[in-house]
């Protein structure tokens, strides 16, 4: 018995030690405990701490609220993640503890996990709120301390504004109808949504006068249905997410208020209710991924034949009334010169075969229709003839010779003149030919007894008179790698495109050549000839021109568009055709048009591509650059979102320390601002170029502004101004980013570019 | 007596019936009235933006044991001055037409009387479709009266009186 109760005893307490502190996934929402609704982050700060026991957290509480302006050093076993709507997550231990730090001034909470997997936080936020009642007493409606984010691109907006006492009624109507304005050109680009506020009788009486039927109200989607209109002092949130095209550029919203009653407007006005300067927490992040280049055996190509028509035109002279060539005439005699080289090049090409030649003329209509037309059609049996003779007997027996001749018709003439201002001749001209449609020799004849004949009409004859011809050759070579490098390296003719190469041997050449510019201009030539044949763009130089661009910085997003199918939601996808595989979306395209993208600010089609490449070492990089700037380094609406958000953010870290430093200041939280601070040592290191020096004296003003923002002390607000003067004197442009960019307090901006400017 | 009840019955139902038609409709007790023992019922019609007209009728036969017969109907013209009918402030013009029989110690006075006069009120909105209208308004009844006591025959008399028009404490239900 007493063994048994030993053995009960021995097991009941050996547990015990055995309870592992499990981790665990916590979420939450921080409630305002007045309003019991979320609290917005953008207003606020919170900051989340997990302990893995409670005695750490209790530690670190008190060491928090007894501290005044000294720095306390945080150290959680977990840091937690809020969104702008006030959910959060952490990893916490199940037997830990969470510290809840929001806003300043206000007590810490402290709950323990007791093995919760949601904790939902109610506080006291009410130091907020009397600072926002506090600068709400106004005596017109206004703005208060508008704020706006460009992330990817995307313009958030979020404003307060104020309504003094008595300026509303409970049987009023507000609606809030914001502009959106370029801030520069102050051209608008469109209206956002509106935001309307009924007082709580109106509500009643407009339902009334909709037959009880709200949707009949055309703003009834718009209307706030929590807060109704009072004739308190009331206070408003106008928030916004806008779609925009040019995230660098500085947008400004302005909203027209108006108060109305069932039948009038009593009262409008139009106020600014956007930031001049909004806050871009990425733009100083730096995509440094190296350009993706594709396997040129991917893309095999193998000698075939080729064909090219050239076109051109001739100058020729025919002597008078007949159908042999002027040879008193210089320019005729050296225009068959040249046509006699080209065509003997033409066939004396290695490879090459003449297969086509046209040869076509339009005659003037002066003079008998009838025989103009016979003259030129002798004329250019002739110029065949002569053209024919050039060749050998047996080359010229094997193409295919084509001659065409036409008059010109008077009503060309008639457009000549028009397009010369001389309207009257040329209705005078229209008149005869509508009386004579169908006799081209008597409208010559009248015409010619014009009296503006000699004076102004018979200068525009010569100008109808055109002789063109075109060539067709055929091209097929089958040369080794040797051969083909040797013929490009010796003939300029194939160097500045003057010659032809082949498909084939322009890829053979790929391989070969080194020197990166003569690369760039064999991919240009190589991609122009392949046009001609195909009608479309080669894949192989049109990735290495975009190769090219990324490493120079430059952004061209039109190379490789036509290479990248949407509708196919993968990359390398293998097609078998009859010519071997096709491959849709090869991967190093999308990769390279994405970084183009990227370059180019354009973050709605970074993320579709985004889409399409698939999950890689080498891509997990360029996504999340790709996530990062589009704002999903944060937040989340699940916590698989949340999760993705940490793991970009943790990424993106760890790419540089500049960008380490901006990753962690575009959280704006007391903990991230503080990494941010350590890491600016090795970015002090790691700066090279004047832009990087400039880059991180600006990110010190940023560092210091937060500091001052947090502690109001005279060292941070003296540092965040010289830190900026510094910035300016080694880089001036950096004046215009800090000018618009809310991160940096507008008067401590103006001071220090007062102060540059003296000093300099 | 029963021409002129057939009289006032058609002119109500040929006026309630060329506005009821897809109108908004309400309908409304007196609570004076009624707390005088008096049923009545009104019935209002919007009009317009900020116009309303009401008809309404009111019995009254011996309340409190009062020797008192009273039928009266009438119609209102409101207008709006918050230009949402049902909504606050109006002022309107009101005719009646009332019978009535009232006898007091022997003392008998009964006939007709055209009653003409503004209106004022005001109404409080209580809900969606609840309305309070508080009201009042006097004017001048046109009366064709007999009168009769003991001692005296019954003389037929007309004249002119400045009266209340209308004292109303009204619950009002907005129907449609």
């Amino acid at each position: 018995m007493k063994r048994f109760i030993l053995i009960i005893l021995f097991l009941s307490v050996a547990h015990l030690p055995s309870e592992s502190q499990n981790i665990i996934y916590v979420t939450g929402t921080i409630y305002d405990k007045l309003t019991k609704k979320p609290v917005n982050v953008s207003n606020i700060e919170v900051e989340i701490y997990a302990y893995n026991t409670v005695a750490a957290a209790l530690e670190q509480k008190q060491l928090m609220e007894n501290s005044e302006f000294t720095e306390v050093v945080v150290s959680p076993d977990y840091t937690g993640v809020v969104d702008r709507n006030g959910y959060y997550m952490v990893n916490v231990a199940s037997t830990g503890a969470i510290l809840y730090k929001i806003g300043i001034g206000n007590d810490i909470i402290l709950e323990e996990v007791n093995d919760r997997l949601t904790i939902d936080v109610y506080a006291i936020v009410e130091n907020y709120l009397q600072a926002a009642v506090a600068s709400a007493d106004r005596l017109e409606i206004g703005a208060l301390e508008p704020q706006s984010d460009i992330e990817g691109n995307y313009l958030y907006l979020m404003t307060p504004y104020s309504i003094p006492s008595n300026t509303a009624k409970s049987n009023v109507r507000l609606i809030l109808q914001p502009i959106l304005f370029y801030a520069d050109t102050k051209d608008t680009i469109r209206y956002l949504k509106p935001q309307v506020i009924d007082g709580a009788e109106y509500s009643i009486n407009l339902l009334r006068k909709m037959d009880f039927h709200p949707e009949n109200d055309k703003l009834y989607r718009y209307v706030d249905k929590e807060h109704p209109l009072t004739s308190e002092k009331q206070t408003f949130v106008w928030s916004d997410s806008v779609y925009v095209e040019d995230p660098m550029r500085n947008y400004t919203v302005t909203g027209c208020f108006q108060f109305e009653d069932y039948s009038r407007i009593l009262k409008y006005t139009e106020q600014p209710i956007s930031s001049m300067r909004p806050r871009r927490p990425t733009r100083f992040l730096k995509i440094d991924v190296a350009p993706f280049v594709l396997n040129p055996d991917d893309y095999p190509e193998s000698p075939k034949r080729e064909r090219f028509t050239t076109e051109k035109e001739i100058s020729i002279l025919f002597d008078i009334n007949k159908a042999t060539f002027d040879m008193t005439d210089s320019i005729t005699v050296k225009s068959l010169e040249n046509l006699r080289k080209t065509l003997l090049d033409v066939i004396g090409e290695e490879g090459s075969k003449l297969k086509e030649f046209h040869i076509a003329c339009v005659a003037s209509p002066d003079g008998n229709y009838e025989k103009n037309v016979s003259l030129a059609g002798r004329r250019m049996d002739n110029a065949i003839l002569a053209i024919r003779s050039y060749l050998p007997k047996k080359t010229g027996e094997s193409v295919y010779w084509v001659s065409s001749s036409r008059v010109a018709g008077w009503e060309e003439v008639a457009v000549l003149l028009e397009k010369d201002g001389k309207d009257h001749e040329a209705a005078v001209i229209r008149d005869i030919v509508s009386q004579y449609p169908k006799d081209q020799t008597i409208q010559s004849r009248k015409i010619r007894n014009l009296p503006e004949y000699r004076s102004v009409i018979v200068d525009y004859l010569p100008g109808l008179r055109s002789v063109r011809y075109s060539y067709t050759q055929e091209i097929y070579r089958n040369p080794t790698g040797e051969e083909i490098l040797r013929k490009y390296q010796n003939d300029p003719g194939f160097r500045n495109g003057d010659k032809r190469l082949t498909t084939y041997e322009y890829w053979k050449l790929f391989q070969m050549v080194e020197d990166p510019a003569e690369l760039d201009s064999l991919y240009r030539m190589a991609n122009r000839v392949h046009m001609e044949i195909t009608g479309k763009p080669w894949i192989i130089p049109s990735n290495a021109l975009a190769a090219s661009a990324i490493r120079r910085g430059e952004v061209d997003t039109t190379l490789l568009a036509p290479f990248v199918n949407y509708t196919v939601s993968n990359t390398d996808v293998r097609i078998k055709r009859s010519f071997g595989d096709e491959i849709i979306n090869p991967e190093p395209v999308v990769a390279n048009q994405m970084i183009m993208y990227l370059n180019a600010r354009n973050f709605m089609q970074a993320s579709r591509l985004s889409r399409i490449l698939k999950d890689s070492d080498t891509n997990a990089v360029l996504k999340s650059y790709a996530m990062a700037l589009g704002g999903y380094y944060k937040g989340g609406k699940t916590p698989e979102e949340m999760a993705e958000a940490q793991k970009v953010f943790h990424t993106i870290e760890k790419t540089s320390p500049f960008n380490k430093v901006v990753i962690n200041l575009a959280m704006r939280l007391k903990t991230n601002d503080k990494i941010a601070e350590k890491t600016m040592p090795e970015c002090e290191a790691a700066a090279e170029t004047t832009y990087e020096k400039a880059l991180i004296q600006y990110l010190w003003a940023i560092i210091y502004q937060r500091k001052f923002m947090s502690r109001n002390d005279i060292l941070s607000d003296m540092e965040r101004q010289e830190r900026l003067i510094e910035c300016f004197k080694i880089d001036p442009s950096f004046i215009e980013i800090a000018e618009s960019d809310g991160y940096i307090d507008h008067d401590i901006f103006q001071a220090a570019r007062d102060m540059y400017l003296i000093q300099r | 007596m029963k021409s002129r009840t057939l009289l006032l019955v058609v002119i109500l139902w040929a006026g309630v019936s060329h506005y009821a038609s897809a109108q908004r409709i309400s309908v409304g007790v007196n609570a004076a009235e009624a707390a005088l023992l008096s049923p009545n019922l009104e019935i209002g019609i919007i009009t317009g933006r900020q116009t309303t007209l009401h008809f309404d009728i009111c019995y009254s036969n011996n309340p409190y044991n009062l020797s008192l017969r009273l039928l009266s109907a009438g119609s209102e013209f409101k207008c709006w001055i918050s230009k949402s009918p049902l909504n606050r402030l109006y002022v309107g013009g009101r005719l009646q037409y009332s019978n009535y029989d009232y006898c007091r110690d022997d003392d008998r006075h009964y006939g007709d009387a055209l009653i003409l006069g503004p209106t004022v009120g005001y109404d409080f909105v209580l809900g969606k479709r609840w309305v309070l209208e508080l009201s009042t308004g006097c004017g001048a009844a046109f009366r064709n009266e007999r009168h009769t006591d003991v001692s005296t025959p019954a003389v037929t008399a007309y004249g002119i009186s400045f009266v209340p028009v209308k004292l109303g404490i009204s619950f009002i239900f907005i129907i449609a």
